[in-house]
């Protein structure tokens, strides 16, 4: 290959990759946590929601997991009509929210029902089995998959510069278009994203370790 | 599996990668390995009326898309037109993606260093794309409001060299710049002017105005050090100068005949 490298263009432009980084983990984070609130609520609602409003959380899952998430930024930043900000993080956590739904859910069904039945015999209301029995038990059991959603919400994050969103791949492209070295620009973000995929990993470990008593040592 | 098997595997799958370590073969022009292909791929743009845009039949046309007909029909090619954006054009070159961009491309000192432009071909001036009757005229009326333009343009500069009070809106692709000046997430949007004609003429509601900078020329662009095959493209163009298909060409896509202060070559070369 005949390319001349000039890795100084990233000290150059450091400025605009940490203004990227900023705004994607502002993202990620804000999204990360509706999401995760949004995926509780809809799955719960699948499990234990009388039986006529079920139907409406399964097509919240269906409509915004099937609908590619480009399409959805669109819809909330030029069909509604919201800012760039609100609407990159409402796109995000509502497509992800699906997706945690799905995933919340099945953390649901793998408590045994006997902890249901258990727990009801003792005289609790179906919300104080649901908050104290069983999500407790399957948030800690679906730590894994979710971190694969977050890293998803890394990801899809930098779709959101279709709607203006100044995020990390768009600053890539923006080293990009003033220095034309797209090389150099495709390997500082690539271990940026990397990092930040780490860290979810990082972080789900510990908070494995710290939630389950039968990974701790002694 | 066993750990020699694994490690067979992963000696296996590193040969590959010794081959892109291998040194590239001596450059041969892009003239000749066009002929040889008997293809040249063009990239063009697809999203930028009059200069490549797709009609109703879903065909990428556009008077970029024709003058690379014209290159390509005296080299004796065929043609393959490549979608390309402001953005991605000047890797998908270098990359060898495609030979030659006919894309809508400003001539700029920046540009020029790292491909080599043909003469240029055409000259463009630029305008703001306004919602009718919103008073705005140029950049003095832009102060404290919102201007958009597609990444890979050189506007975001030029917007906050002239008017460092205007917010700025960057979006990928043209049309959506145009939908954000109709919701009134944008005040303006600029860009050269023939897209914004159109554009104004597609929406009552919109008018091109203003004069946000002086006109530019634009040029084919090529890979640089290859002066065989940018010396053949500027031959066709000034072939096609010469026996009138330049002036056919701008009256039917921009309606006009060409400007008579600019004109590629009048010397007969």
């Amino acid at each position: 290959m005949n390319y001349d490298f000039d890795w100084g263009v990233l000290i150059e432009y450091r400025g605009l990759l940490w203004d990227g980084l900023v705004a994607t983990v502002e993202l990620s984070v804000a999204s990360l946590l509706l999401s995760l609130l949004i995926g509780t609520l809809v799955a719960s609602g699948r499990s234990f929601a009388p039986a006529l409003l079920r139907p409406l959380f399964t097509v919240y899952v269906e409509f915004f997991r099937n609908v590619p998430p480009i399409v959805q930024f669109f819809f909330w930043y030029f069909g509604v009509g919201l800012d760039v900000v609100p609407a990159a993080v409402i796109g995000l956590s509502a497509f992800t929210g699906a997706y945690v739904a799905e995933v919340v859910r099945s953390g649901i069904g793998s408590i045994p029902k006997t902890q249901l039945e258990a727990a009801r015999s003792q005289g609790m209301t179906p919300t104080q089995v649901l908050t104290f029995v069983i999500l407790p038990q399957a948030m800690i059991r679906i730590i894994p998959p979710l971190s694969v959603e977050f890293i998803n919400v890394i990801k899809n994050s930098s779709i959101a510069m279709t709607i203006g969103l100044t995020e990390l791949t768009f600053q890539t492209q923006e080293i990009e278009a003033r220095t034309f070295r797209g090389f150099e620009a495709a390997t500082a973000v690539t271990l940026l994203y990397v990092a930040l995929a780490f860290f979810i990993v990082a972080l789900s470990h510990a908070v494995e370790r710290a939630a389950r008593l039968d990974l701790r040592r002694g | 599996m066993t750990r020699r098997s694994f490690a067979r595997l992963i000696s296996l799958a590193a040969i590959p990668l010794l081959l892109l370590a291998a040194p590239a073969p001596a450059q041969q022009s892009t003239l000749d390995s066009v002929k040889q292909k008997g293809v040249l791929v063009a990239g063009v743009k697809n999203d930028y009326p009059p200069f490549g845009y797709i009609d109703e039949k879903g065909q990428t046309v556009g008077f970029d898309i024709e003058i690379a007909r014209y290159i390509a029909g005296k080299l004796g090619v065929k043609l393959e037109l490549k979608p390309v954006t402001s953005a991605n054009r000047i890797p998908m070159l270098t990359n060898g993606n495609i030979d030659l961009i006919a894309a809508s491309m400003t001539i700029t000192r920046e540009r020029e260093e790292v491909v080599d432009f043909s003469v240029p071909y055409i000259v463009i001036g630029s305008k703001f794309l306004v919602k009718k009757g919103s008073g705005i005229k140029g950049y003095a009326d832009l102060a404290g409001k919102t201007v958009a333009f597609t990444q890979g343009t050189p506007w975001g500069d030029k917007v906050a060299a002239a008017q460092p009070q205007a917010k700025t809106l960057v979006f990928q692709d043209k049309p959506q710049a145009v939908l954000s000046v109709m919701q009134g997430k944008a005040h303006a949007y600029v860009d050269d002017a023939a897209p914004l004609f159109v554009f104004a003429k597609q929406n009552e509601a919109l008018e091109a105005v203003g004069e946000p900078s002086k006109a530019q020329p634009m040029g084919i662009a090529v890979r640089p050090n290859d002066s065989k095959w940018r010396d053949a493209i500027n031959f066709a163009l000034i072939d096609m100068w010469d026996d009138g298909t330049y002036a056919k060409l701008h009256k039917q896509f921009f309606g006009v005949e060409p400007d008579p202060a600019f004109i590629i070559y009048n010397w007969k070369l």
